[in-house]
Formats: structure tokens, C-alpha cells, sequence
């Protein structure tokens, strides 16, 4: 107890001091970020914060922003055997110690990540590596798997220096990594720390002198600051707010970023969702536009296929589901339902409709919901919306039920990840038991060729029989917007991001 | 008065223990595999990653999470026994240097807003007490339920848009500084202003029906010595009490008001436990807020028990 009335005398001295908000000095950027701040160990959360926010880490290998490969720590990289890969690091690069960045640097610290982050190892497969000389690492992984490099730039895969001061239990506190900035002060009790300039950068120098992260997570209290000009670049604020910020002079950009709003059904057997006309019907009922216009306020768009039609393994080839009212109903009518005297439609007595669980984390998907429920009932399918959270519908949701998700569609620049995921037999995120052959047969080929040519061939197959047969009846692309106060410049998002990216060519005005 | 205290401390330990225990078991009805949570929100920070089984396996292995449930809590149990309230799941720091962190800032904001609270409210009912007039009691009895009534988050907006925005007075959220302190105090203080008001109205009435209240003004004593001397002073035995009461009230508004003004304190850290299933975190914060809640109950015993001799004699003769 005598700690916490220390504590409070000095926290009253400290705002004594402090009484007055001191303006921000012109170099330095002021962000509000999204989430709280549990730490800045990139192997133990997910690494964004300190490689795609902070830019104090760097990964192998980077995404741009149509999400194809691109050199970052390593230069270059060649397939050596079937399981074998050769990294060549970038030379004279040094971490923000001065310390070089060598092969066995980069070796200890994925060693690191794969022991303290199952996902690492999961998603790398790394079974073992080997520092040929001080620059080329070689990495063995546990099968054949040509999405090593695009896993190499998962953000938890970001290289520290294993010098970097840690904890009681080995979480790094402070890293000490490679990026165009390095950490200055880092305060966990306040939930704010300060990144500047790495001046013996390798790359481009960042015109900006330092950037102050503060967590902030309530969406309405972040609009609240950048209106209040004690933030200077925030993502994430209401929608309802955005108009407004432009209106005030404030630059919103509104992106889609790799996630999808899916709707999918319980169990694809033994249900009214098993026949493929029964869920072509709702989704030809579904007005994917309308949703994207006036439900999330620009913030996103419809869905065409898996992935955004600008990232570079998205099939090109798909045609975009059309909103067709008639057809919904023709449809249906095939697949033995017959509407009565008030619409529904009704099969040997039953009326068809379904509950939609939903979550309300992510900000689009109650309003979707909502939104289905109408443009189905039009359609004479009887959708009740409930509430709930996405473990809880995930553990209790009934074969003729359904659930609205936002599903990450790539945690790294690889199509593989959500594809099997998803449309594989046995894949993690398909409870609701879809299965086709082909399907399962070109996730086969993928995996075991070695041209680069057949891999997308065998992606854009599963793509179109995805979309032929609708297991899971994909609605919009998820968007996240971006607020920066005006003088804020040269910014430019890059959809490969997480939530959001800050950009190290930014600049501030004025 | 020994027996009837150690009577009382058993008691709140007891609270605590049975406090603990409660969030433990209700944390795991929460549905989804307490595993597969770490790993997609800890680990992915994103629910909806696709996990592989043998990822969930290994989370669950190294957490402890693998074992029996009452194996879990003992574990816990006997580690705070020891003093160590474990590490924290997320942030792999040890629970209690995060805790004394962030239970300054929210002792700081509760002992602030009750204090304005006890003040404010008290010089409204003895201003109403003191006119004599009955509309400026229907006056108090209308703001204390007004501001009882309104929502926190509400509130908290609508002080910030005005004193923040328009007035250019405060900062809006944070915890930098005295300033940053102000919205959320005014907007805890006003919660518990409204059943401050509304209880020493009620206890004042009681009092006033006392046999040496007419004594008093029966020696001539005015209106103010009768309230000051004797009313107030007979009104604040039974009002300690309620003042406990009011600081486990405090911690749902704790809850709202951290995350709007964005205070890095108890309320917030159970939230984020809480959704990312971080049992020592959680735990360690459910303990603590009971035992701050319990350890209040206590000391208004003690006190009453001091300031009230019945209380203390039927202690002990029970």
C-alpha cells in the first residue's frame, strides 16, 4: 500500500509539471493506436505493432502493396532442393546497436520466434537452418512448401537482435531490431512509447524525427482526439464520423485490407443448405453493392471472390456475383420450394430460414446482418439476427444455422493459407464439412510444384470452384480507414497491413 | 471488539477467496477452448486466424491450461500464497508489477470522484436542510436521480465535446497529467453524487424523527447547530456503510470511464484479461478489486464499531 500512495504523490508532481498539454515539436508524428499496448516482443504478439506501426523491425521478405514478394533483410532468395532454401542477406545492414546483421543473427532470432510463438513454426515449417557464411542462411522446412518466403514475412517472423533486453521470462522489452526507426522510450505503465529516426539506416531515411504511439481504444475517443489536434494519424474511427473529419480539413482514406465478411452455414449435410441452388439463391439475393455503399459507408466493397481483385493471387478469371432477385427466387423454386400466400418460401410445409449469428468486434458486421436480414425477406427467407461472440458461435452454432464473420483471408502474402483453410476437406476455418475433389486435388498440386506458373493455375481453379459452389457465400471485402490531420503527406496505405501501416516515406507540413 | 474484528477479517477473506473462485469458474463457461483463445488473440491478436490443433496443444501445454480445472486454481492459489500472482499471458510481465501499475491510476480516479462526491453532495443536503423550503428538496431529489440516471459514456462525450472541443479546457483522454485527470473524475463523481444525495436525504429524515432532536431545538439551538451538531453527525454512522457499498458500485463505472479516456488502470487491464483469456491476469485483477472492495467493508465495520457502541457490544454477545 505505501507504493501506491508513492505513486500517486509522484503521479501528482508529474502532472504538476506536465499541467499544461505541451504542444507536439514539428518533427514528431503523434499516433493514437488501436489496440492496448501488451508489449513491443514481436515473437509474442503478432508483430505488427513493431514492424508495420512502429517500423523498428524488419522481416526476410516484405509484401507490396498488391501483396507480391519483395527483398527487405534478405536480398535475395533461391529454392535449392525440395525442402531447401538459401537466403542471401542484405549486406552492411546493422541493428540499431551497431551490431552487423549476420546469418546467425537471423538464425537466432527465428530460432527465437518458432520457441516462443507456435504459430512461427506452423507457418514457416522451418525444421532446421544453418548459417553458410556470415550472409547466406540456409533453411531446411519439414515438407516441401513453396510459401517459405511469403511466410518469412509474417511479422512475428521480424528479426531482433537476440542482445535485445528482456524480461523475467525472456519476452523481449525493448527490441532492438533493423527498421528505419529504433525505440527511444517506452513507458508499459502508461501505455505510450516513442520511436525516432534510425539515422545509420540502411534504406531510405524517414523524413519524419520521431513518432509517439498512445493507446487509444475506443473508436469514438480517437475521432474525439484528432479533433482535438492532440493526435495527428489515427485508423479506426465510427464511420458515422468520417464526413464530418473531411468537412473539418482531416484526410480520410478508406481501404480493403485482407479480410473477408463471410457468411457460411452450419453443416452442408443433411440441411437446406446442402443443395448448392439453396445458397446460390441467397447469395444472388444479397445485394452485395448496396451493402457496400450504404451499410459500410464506403468502407469496403463487394466481394467478387476469396480475395481483392488487386492482390496478386486473386484469380482474374471469376465473374462478380450479381444481385438478381428473380433468379434468387427461380432458384429456389427449382430447388423444390414453393412461396405462399405471404412469400416465404416454404418446402413440404417448412419455411426456409435460418439464424445469422454475428459478433459485434469488428464494426461492419452487425450492420450486415441487418442489412441480409432485409434483402433476404424479400426473397422469402425468414433471417433472424442474434448477437453473440465469435468463440461462443463457433462452439454452439447448429447445422441449420449461420454465422457472419470477418475472416483474415492472408496473415502473410500467400494464397495457400486461406484457401486450405477454408475450402480444403479437412480445413481449419471449414466447419461447415465442404468437400470437392478438385478442390482438394489442385491444394495438392499447389503444394508439390515447383513451377510458380502451375501453383497460381492450381489457386485460380480452386478460386472458380469456390465460387461455383458457394460453401460459404462471401459478402464484402473488409475496409479500415485511415484519419491523418492536414500537413500529414506522402502517406500511402498499403493493404498488405494488418490494421494499418504507417508509411517511412511520410512527411510532416507546416 | 476482538472477536467481532476477527470475525469481520474472516469474512473478507472468505469474500476474496470466493470472488476468485467465481471469475475462475465463470471464465471457463466463457465458450471456445481457453487455448485456442490465447493463441488467435495473444499470439495473432486476431480471432479468426485458422490454428492448427497441435498450435492450440502446445499454447495449452506451456500455460498450464491442460490441467484439471481445480489443479489450475489450486496452482494459482498456491503461487499468491507465496506472493506470486504468476505472469501475465499476454504481456509475459509479472502480474503484480502490472497491477501496482495500473492500481495508481485507479485509486487515484476513485478516491478523487468519492471524495468530490462526499463533499458536493453533502454540501447540497445541508444547503437543502438549511433553506427549510420543499421545492429545493424536490430540486435535489430530481438531480440526484438525473444523475444517477445518466450513462457514463454519455456523459463522458458530451463533457468532452464541451470542455475538451469547445471550451479548449482539457485534454480529452490520456493520463499525462492533473488535467487528464479531471473529465474522468467529474464523470465518476457525478454517479456517485446522485446516491449520496438520495441516501443522507433518507438518513436525515430518520434522524430527524429522533426524540433528541426535539431536545435539541427545545435548548434553542438553530437550525444549523441542530444539523451540524447533531443531525449530520448521527446521519454519518449509518451512511459509512453505504459508502463501502458505493466502491463496489464504483468499479463498473471504472470500467466505462477507462476505456472512453483511455486510462491505462484496473478496469481496462480486466477488460483486455478478460478477452484475451489471461487467467493470472484476470485473476490477479478480480482478486485485487475484491479485496479492495472487501478491505472498504472492513474498515467501515471497524468504524462504525468504533463510533457505535451497540454495534460492538451485540458483537460480542452474539
Amino acid at each position: 500500500m505505501p507504493s501506491v500512495v508513492l505513486r500517486l504523490v509522484a503521479i501528482a508532481l508529474f502532472g504538476a509539471v506536465l499541467a499544461t498539454p505541451a504542444l507536439a515539436d514539428n518533427g514528431t508524428l503523434r499516433v493514437a493506436e488501436i489496440w492496448e499496448l501488451k508489449g513491443l516482443d514481436p515473437a509474442t504478439d503478432d508483430g505488427t505493432l513493431e514492424k508495420e506501426k512502429s517500423m523498428l523491425v524488419e522481416t526476410l521478405v516484405k509484401a507490396l502493396p498488391d501483396f507480391s514478394l519483395a527483398p527487405d533483410l534478405a536480398a535475395s532468395w533461391e529454392r535449392t532442393g525440395d525442402k531447401t532454401w538459401l537466403f542471401h542477406l542484405r549486406p552492411k545492414v546493422t541493428f540499431h546497436d551497431g551490431s552487423p546483421l549476420t546469418a546467425a543473427a537471423v538464425r537466432a532470432s527465428l530460432e527465437r520466434a518458432i520457441s516462443l510463438n507456435p504459430t512461427v513454426k506452423t507457418y514457416t515449417k522451418i525444421a532446421a537452418m544453418d548459417a553458410k557464411d556470415d550472409l547466406t542462411l540456409q533453411i531446411t522446412t519439414t515438407e516441401a512448401y513453396p510459401a517459405l518466403p511469403a511466410s518469412l514475412a509474417y511479422a512475428s517472423t521480424a528479426i531482433v537482435a537476440t542482445t535485445s533486453p528482456k524480461g523475467a521470462n525472456g519476452t523481449v522489452e525493448r527490441p532492438v531490431g533493423t527498421g528505419p526507426f529504433k525505440l527511444d522510450d517506452y513507458q508499459p505503465a502508461a501505455q505510450t512509447f516513442r520511436v525516432v529516426r534510425n539515422d545509420s539506416y540502411w534504406g531510405d531515411k524517414p523524413s519524419i524525427a520521431a513518432i509517439e504511439f498512445r493507446s487509444v481504444p475506443d473508436p469514438t475517443t480517437r475521432s474525439l482526439e484528432l479533433q482535438k489536434g492532440a493526435i495527428d494519424f489515427t485508423a479506426e474511427v465510427p464511420y458515422g464520423d468520417l464526413d464530418a473529419l473531411i468537412n473539418k480539413g482531416f484526410t480520410v482514406s478508406r481501404n480493403v485490407t485482407a479480410r473477408d465478411y463471410v457468411l457460411s452455414f452450419g453443416k452442408l449435410k443433411d440441411t437446406p443448405f446442402a443443395d448448392v441452388r439453396v445458397r446460390k439463391a441467397i447469395s444472388t439475393a444479397i445485394n452485395r453493392d448496396e451493402i457496400g455503399q450504404f451499410v459500410l459507408f464506403g468502407m469496403g466493397r463487394a466481394a467478387i471472390g476469396p480475395f481483392e481483385q488487386k492482390m496478386a493471387f486473386a484469380s482474374k478469371k471469376l465473374v462478380a456475383p450479381q444481385f438478381d432477385l428473380a433468379m434468387a427466387k427461380k432458384l429456389l423454386v427449382e430447388a423444390g420450394y414453393t412461396p405462399d400466400a405471404g412469400g416465404t418460401m416454404r418446402k413440404e410445409g417448412k419455411p426456409l430460414g435460418f439464424t445469422l449469428y454475428t459478433y459485434p468486434q469488428r464494426p461492419g458486421l452487425v450492420p450486415i446482418a441487418q442489412a441480409i436480414q432485409g434483402q433476404l425477406r424479400k426473397a422469402g427467407i425468414a433471417v433472424e439476427v442474434k448477437i453473440s461472440t465469435y468463440d461462443a458461435i463457433n462452439a454452439s452454432l447448429k447445422p441449420d444455422e449461420a454465422r457472419l464473420a470477418a475472416l483474415a483471408t492472408t496473415l502473410f502474402p500467400d494464397p495457400d493459407f486461406f484457401l486450405r483453410a477454408m475450402y480444403q476437406s479437412s480445413g481449419a476455418l471449414n466447419l461447415w464439412g465442404y468437400r470437392n475433389d478438385k478442390v482438394d486435388a489442385a491444394l495438392q498440386v499447389a503444394l508439390t510444384t515447383t513451377s510458380d506458373a502451375d501453383r497460381q493455375a492450381a489457386y485460380d481453379q480452386v478460386q472458380q470452384l469456390a465460387m461455383e459452389d458457394e460453401p460459404a457465400i462471401l459478402i464484402a471485402y473488409y475496409g479500415v480507414n485511415v484519419v491523418m490531420k492536414p500537413g500529414v503527406t506522402n502517406y500511402t496505405f498499403n493493404p498488405s497491413a494488418h490494421d494499418y501501416m504507417l508509411d517511412p516515406k511520410m512527411r510532416l507540413g507546416q | 471488539m476482538t472477536s467481532y474484528l476477527a470475525r469481520r477479517f474472516a469474512v473478507t477473506i472468505c469474500s476474496v477467496l470466493v470472488a476468485t473462485l467465481l471469475a475462475f469458474v465463470l471464465m471457463r463457461l466463457v465458450p471456445g477452448e481457453p487455448a485456442r483463445i490465447v493463441l488467435t488473440r495473444v499470439f495473432g491478436q486476431d480471432q479468426t486466424i485458422a490454428v492448427s490443433q497441435g498450435d492450440v496443444d502446445a499454447v495449452a501445454r506451456r500455460f498450464g491450461l491442460d490441467a484439471p480445472l481445480i489443479v489450475q486454481y489450486g496452482r494459482w492459489i498456491g503461487g499468491v500464497l507465496r506472493g506470486d500472482f504468476g505472469n501475465s499471458i499476454r504481456t509475459g510481465r509479472p502480474v503484480a508489477t502490472e497491477l501496482r501499475w495500473r492500481l495508481s491510476a485507479t485509486a487515484l480516479l476513485a478516491a478523487l470522484s468519492t471524495l468530490c462526491s462526499l463533499v458536493l453532495a453533502f454540501l447540497l443536503v445541508a444547503s437543502v436542510w438549511l433553506s427549510r423550503q420543499s421545492w429545493t428538496r424536490h430540486l435535489a431529489e430530481v438531480v440526484a436521480v438525473g444523475s444517477i440516471a445518466i450513462p457514463a459514456f454519455y456523459l463522458g462525450v458530451a463533457l468532452i465535446i464541451l470542455l475538451s472541443l469547445w471550451l479548449d479546457l482539457l485534454p480529452v483522454s490520456g493520463f499525462q497529467s492533473w488535467a487528464h485527470v479531471v473529465l474522468p473524475v467529474c464523470v465518476l463523481a457525478l454517479g456517485q453524487f446522485g446516491f449520496n444525495i438520495a441516501i443522507l436525504l433518507g438518513l436525515l429524515d430518520e434522524v430527524y424523527a429522533a426524540p433528541y432532536i426535539l431536545t435539541a431545538r427545545a435548548k434553542g439551538l438553530t437550525t444549523r447547530q441542530v444539523l451540524v451538531h447533531h443531525a449530520l453527525r448521527n446521519a454519518l454512522v449509518p451512511f459509512i456503510p453505504y459508502l463501502a457499498l458505493e466502491i463496489a458500485f464504483l468499479v463498473g463505472g471504472v470500467l466505462v470511464v477507462e476505456r472512453l479516456f483511455g486510462v491505462p488502470g484496473i478496469g481496462s487491464y480486466l477488460l483486455e484479461s478478460l478477452d484475451t483469456h489471461d487467467i493470472p491476469a484476470f485473476l490477479g485483477t478480480v482478486g485485487v478489486i475484491a479485496g479492495m472492495v472487501a478491505l472498504c467493508n472492513f474498515s467501515a465495520d471497524i468504524l462504525v464499531a468504533l463510533l457505535d457502541p451497540r454495534v460492538r457490544l451485540a458483537g460480542e454477545q452474539i
